[in-house]
C-alpha cells in the first residue's frame, strides 16, 4: 500500500458504483426490452440481488485472506509461475475492458456529436484526462468519482421533471414475459453489474478493510437502484414497442423534456453524463495499470506508462464499426463473468485449503 | 565558550571586508585615552541620535577594565546589546544594520541594533479591498508585520519561527502559527522545507512559494498570498500557518484549498445570508462565467447552434453575418485586446490607466463591431467575462482562471461541447491531484467533508462553524474550546 493508491472502503464503494453504472446503463433498457419487453425492471431487481450476493461473497472471501489483493493471492495459491501467468491474463482482461469502454465511448460520441472526426483523435481527447489521473494513482481516480455524483443528481432530477411523460401502464401487466425469459435476461443485466470484481484487485489498498464488505454491498445495492430507476423510467416513457428501436436509450430519454429557454437540454445532460462514462473506463484503466505495476514489480515509470497508453490505444482501434464495438464489448462482458467466477474460486481455495492468511503469512 | 573567549575579534579582517563600502562608517575612539577602538555601522540604517545616546556614549565612558567585564557590558542601559565572539558574525551584524563596537583588547565585539527604517503608512492593499473590515495592510518591514499580528492576537500561543535565507542577501523569513492549534507536524515540515531553500536571495515571497510547492508546474496557486493582516489573523485562528518575509508586504498562507481563493473578509463581516450571496456570486462569476461563457459561445456557434432558442439564434446569425472570421478568431481578437488593456492599465499610473481602460474598452469595442471584425454578442460576452474574472479576490487565482479560459476556448473551437467537457474533467482531475502543504486541495468537495461544506460555496452562521477546517489538521478541532 502506498499513499497515492490508499483509499477508504467508502471511496472504493463509490468507485465500484460509478464503474458499474457509467457505461452499463446506456443500452441496458433497450437490451432488456428486446429480451423481456416491459419486465426489464424485474430482471434488474433479480440480477441486482444476485450481484449483491456475489459482491458480498467476494468481499467476505477477501476478508478471510489477510488483506491481500487477488494478484498476491493467485501467486500464493497457484505458485509463482502459474500465478504470474494468471495475473497476466487478469491484466489482459482489464486492459481490453478499458479499451472496449473507450471504443464504446468514442462510438457514442460519433453517433451523438462528431460523425466526421477521426476516432483516434476522439480517443485521445476523451482518454487524456484519464491518462493524467491514472498516473497520479488510485486515490486521485477514486476522489474524482465524487465529482460525478452531480451527473447522477442531474439524471434523478431529470426523471422527476419528466414525470408527466411516464406512463406506469407501460410497465403492466407485471411479469408478462414469464419466468424463463426473465431468468435468461439475467445474463444481459449482469453485464451492467460487471465492475464488482475490481475490489479484489485493489483490496490491499483499502485502509479500513473491516468496512469493505458493508460498503461493497451498499455499492451494489445503489447500482441496482439506479439501474432500476432508469430501466423503469425508460420503459414507462417509450413503452415496450418503441424502446427496442432506441439505439442509445438513456440519451434518447434526455430528449423527452422540453425546456423553455434552453432549446436542447439533452445536449448538456449528455455532456454531463460523459463524466460518469469516463469514470467507468478510468476504473478499468486504473485496475490494468495497477496490475501491470504489481505483476512487473516496477515503480511508476514514464516509459512503461507510455507503452501502456500506446497498447490501450492500439487495442481500442481493433473494432472498426459500432457492430464490432458491441461484439467486442460482449466478449469483455462474458470474460468479466468468467473472471468473477475465477476470483471467487481462487479466493475460496486460498481461504479454505491454505487456511487463508495464516498459512500465507507463515510462508 | 572558553575557546570563544580566548579568540580576538580580527579588526584588519573587518576593515578589509568593508573596503569599498562607503555606506559603512568607521568611528575611531580611544578607551582610557590611549587604547584605540572602533565603531562600525551603516549610517543610513541606524537611528544616529539613539545610537549616539544609548550605545556610543555609554561605551566611550567605560574603562578598559569595565569593558573586559561582561557583567558591566551587559549593564549598559540598552535592550538590544549583544556580545559577538566571531569576526564573521560581527561583519554580518554590521551589514544587518547593527552598530558594532570592536576593541582588540577584549575577546568580543559589542553589537547594538537600533534600526531607522523608512516606513510607509499601513494603507489598505489596492488589490484586496473590502467594505466592512479593517483598512490596513502589511508593510515591507518584518518587525512591523509581526507587531500587527501580535496586536491582533494578544496571546502567548502566537509563535514565530525564524530562518535566515538567501546565501547572499541573508533575509529573515518567519513562520507564524498558533501553538496548540496549528498542526505541529505541518509547522515543522514547512520549517524544514523553507530552511532547505538554496537561493542567492529572494526579491519577492513568490521565490519561497515556488521553491516549496509540490506541483511547481501547476497553473493553480497552492499557497494563498495576502497583504491583509486580518486575513492572516483569520488563517492563524483556523490553524493555518503564515509565512512572512522581510522586505515584502505579502505573506503566504498554507494549507489552503481551492475554495479559499474565492473567500473574502466581507463574507464573514456581513450576516451569513449576505456573505453566502456574495460568495455564490463570486464563484458563479469567477468560475462559470469567466471560464465557460466564451467557450460555450464558440461551441454553440461553431457546432451546436440547435442548442439555443430560435429567436436568439436569428439575432446571433444577424450579428455574425458581417463577421468574416470563425468564432474562435473573433473571440481571441477581443480577449487578447482585453488582456493587453489590462496589462497596460497595470503598468501605467492610476489616472492614465483608468482613462486607457475606458477609452480602449469603449472605442476599440465599438470600432471593432463597425469594422466587422467582431459581432455585438462577442462584445457582451467578452465584457461579461472580463468583469467576472475581476470578482476573484485572489489575483493568483484570477490569473489561473484567465489562462484556463483560453485553453477551454481553443478546445471548444475544435471539439465543441465535448472539448469543454474533456477540459473540465482534466482541470478537475488536476485540482483533485493537487495538494497544499500535503493537504488535499479540492476538499471539502473531494475528498468530501460535510463540515467543510459549511464554509465553501455558502458560509453558514458562526454557530454552525464550530469546527476548524479539516485541511488544517488542527490540534484543536473545535473553535473556542
Amino acid at each position: 500500500m502506498n499513499g497515492a493508491n490508499a483509499i477508504t472502503a467508502r471511496r472504493m464503494a463509490l468507485f465500484t458504483f460509478v464503474c458499474q453504472t457509467g457505461i452499463g446503463i446506456i443500452t441496458l433498457p433497450t437490451a432488456l426490452a428486446n429480451e423481456v419487453g416491459h419486465d426489464g425492471w424485474i430482471s434488474v431487481i433479480i440480477t441486482g440481488l444476485l450481484a449483491v450476493t456475489v459482491a458480498a461473497l467476494i468481499a467476505f472471501l477477501l476478508k478471510k485472506n489477510s488483506g491481500k489483493g487477488i494478484l498476491d493471492i493467485n501467486k500464493l495459491v497457484f505458485g509463482r509461475v502459474i500465478g504470474t501467468g494468471l495475473n497476466f491474463l487478469i491484466f489482459t482482461y482489464l486492459l481490453i475492458a478499458a479499451s472496449a469502454g473507450a471504443k464504446i465511448f468514442v462510438t457514442y460520441l460519433r453517433i451523438s456529436f462528431f460523425p466526421l472526426t477521426p476516432p483516434l483523435i476522439m480517443s485521445l481527447l476523451i482518454l487524456t484526462p484519464s491518462f493524467y489521473m491514472v498516473w497520479y494513482g488510485l486515490k486521485t481516480v477514486a476522489r474524482f468519482k465524487t465529482c460525478t455524483l452531480f451527473s447522477y443528481a442531474i439524471i434523478l432530477v431529470y426523471i422527476i421533471l419528466i414525470y408527466r411523460d411516464i406512463r406506469l401502464t407501460f410497465l403492466m401487466p407485471v411479469g408478462e414475459a414469464g419466468i424463463i425469459p426473465l431468468l435468461y435476461s439475467i445474463k444481459i443485466t449482469y453485464f451492467s453489474f460487471i465492475g464488482l470484481e475490481l475490489i479484489a484487485v485493489f483490496y490491499a489498498e483499502i485502509t479500513d478493510k473491516d468496512k469493505a464488505l458493508k460498503w461493497h454491498v451498499y455499492a451494489n445495492i445503489f447500482s441496482m437502484l439506479f439501474l432500476l430507476i432508469i430501466t423503469a423510467a425508460s420503459t414507462a416513457v417509450f413503452g415496450e414497442k418503441f424502446l427496442p428501436v432506441q439505439s442509445v436509450a438513456l440519451f434518447n430519454l434526455f430528449r423527452v423534456y422540453n425546456v423553455n429557454i434552453l432549446e436542447r437540454v439533452d445536449l448538456f445532460i449528455i455532456a454531463s453524463w460523459f463524466f460518469a462514462m469516463g469514470c467507468s473506463i478510468r476504473a478499468y484503466m486504473m485496475a490494468s495499470w495497477y496490475s501491470l505495476i504489481k505483476i512487473c514489480k516496477v515503480q511508476k515509470n514514464a516509459f512503461i506508462y507510455l507503452l501502456y497508453i500506446f497498447l490501450l490505444l492500439i487495442i481500442s482501434r481493433i473494432p472498426k464499426d459500432i457492430n464490432q464495438s458491441y461484439y467486442f464489448l460482449d466478449i469483455i462482458n462474458y470474460s468479466g463473468m468468467g473472471i468473477t467466477i475465477f476470483f471467487i474460486l481462487s479466493l475460496f481455495i486460498s481461504a479454505v485449503k491454505m487456511k487463508g492468511g495464516k498459512k500465507h503469512e507463515k510462508g | 565558550m572558553r575557546k570563544k573567549k580566548e579568540q580576538r575579534i580580527d579588526l584588519p579582517l573587518i576593515q578589509e571586508r568593508i573596503k569599498d563600502c562607503p555606506d559603512v562608517k568607521q568611528k575611531n575612539v580611544f578607551i582610557d585615552d590611549h587604547h584605540e577602538a572602533w565603531f562600525f555601522y551603516i549610517h543610513e540604517n541606524i537611528d544616529n541620535d539613539l545610537i549616539q545616546r544609548d550605545f556610543i556614549s555609554p561605551i566611550i565612558n567605560m574603562t578598559y577594565k569595565q569593558l573586559s567585564d561582561i557583567k558591566a557590558v551587559k549593564n549598559i542601559p540598552n535592550g538590544s546589546i549583544k556580545l559577538v565572539y566571531d569576526t564573521n558574525e560581527a561583519i554580518k551584524e554590521i551589514f544587518s544594520g547593527s552598530a558594532v563596537f570592536v576593541f582588540e583588547l577584549i575577546s568580543y565585539a559589542i553589537s547594538c541594533k537600533i534600526d531607522k527604517v523608512e516606513k510607509r503608512t499601513p494603507i489598505e492593499p489596492s488589490t484586496e479591498k473590502n467594505i466592512r473590515g479593517p483598512h490596513e495592510g502589511f508593510l515591507e518591514v518584518l518587525e512591523s508585520n509581526i507587531g500587527m499580528l501580535r496586536r491582533k492576537i494578544r496571546n502567548d500561543a502566537l509563535k514565530f519561527k525564524t530562518v535566515t535565507l538567501g546565501s547572499i542577501t541573508n533575509q529573515t523569513v518567519v513562520i507564524a502559527y498558533l501553538e496548540g492549534i496549528a498542526n505541529k507536524d505541518l509547522v515543522d515540515g514547512l520549517f524544514d522545507k523553507i530552511s532547505s531553500i538554496k537561493l542567492d536571495g529572494m526579491p519577492a515571497i513568490g521565490y519561497i512559494e515556488q521553491s516549496i510547492i509540490t506541483h511547481p508546474n501547476s497553473l493553480f496557486p497552492q499557497f494563498l498570498s495576502t497583504e491583509r493582516p486580518d486575513k492572516a489573523m483569520a488563517a492563524l485562528l483556523e490553524g493555518r500557518i503564515v509565512i512572512l518575509m522581510d522586505g515584502t508586504p505579502v505573506v503566504l498562507i498554507a494549507p489552503v484549498t481551492f475554495i479559499s481563493f474565492f473567500q473574502s473578509l466581507d463574507d464573514y463581516s456581513t450576516p451569513w445570508v449576505l456573505g453566502s450571496f456574495l460568495r455564490i456570486v463570486r464563484i458563479l462569476g469567477g468560475i462559470f462565467i469567466a471560464v465557460f461563457m466564451p467557450a460555450l459561445y464558440i461551441a454553440i456557434t461553431s457546432f451546436h447552434y440547435y442548442a439555443v432558442p430560435m429567436e436568439l439564434l436569428l439575432n446571433l446569425a444577424k450579428s455574425r453575418v458581417e463577421v468574416p472570421f470563425p468564432p474562435i478568431v473573433e473571440i481571441l481578437i477581443l480577449e487578447i485586446t482585453v488582456e493587453l488593456i489590462r496589462e497596460a492599465a497595470i503598468r501605467l499610473p492610476t489616472y492614465i490607466g483608468t482613462a486607457v481602460s475606458v477609452f480602449a474598452g469603449l472605442i476599440i469595442g465599438q470600432a471593432a463591431v463597425e469594422a466587422g471584425i467582431v459581432s455585438n454578442l462577442v462584445i457582451v460576452i467578452v465584457a461579461a467575462t472580463a468583469t467576472a474574472s475581476y470578482v476573484i479576490p485572489s489575483t493568483d487565482m484570477a490569473l489561473s482562471i484567465r489562462i484556463i479560459r483560453f485553453i477551454f476556448m481553443l478546445s471548444a473551437s475544435v471539439f465543441g461541447i465535448i472539448g469543454i467537457v474533456a477540459c473540465t474533467i482534466f482541470v478537475l482531475g488536476h485540482i483533485i491531484a493537487l495538494d497544499s502543504l500535503g493537504q488535499p486541495y479540492f476538499t471539502p468537495f473531494s475528498p468530501f467533508s460535510s463540515e467543510g461544506l459549511k464554509d465553501s460555496i455558502v458560509r453558514l452562521s458562526f454557530k454552525k462553524l464550530k469546527r476548524r477546517p479539516v485541511e488544517t489538521r488542527a490540534n484543536k478541532k473545535v473553535r473556542s474550546e
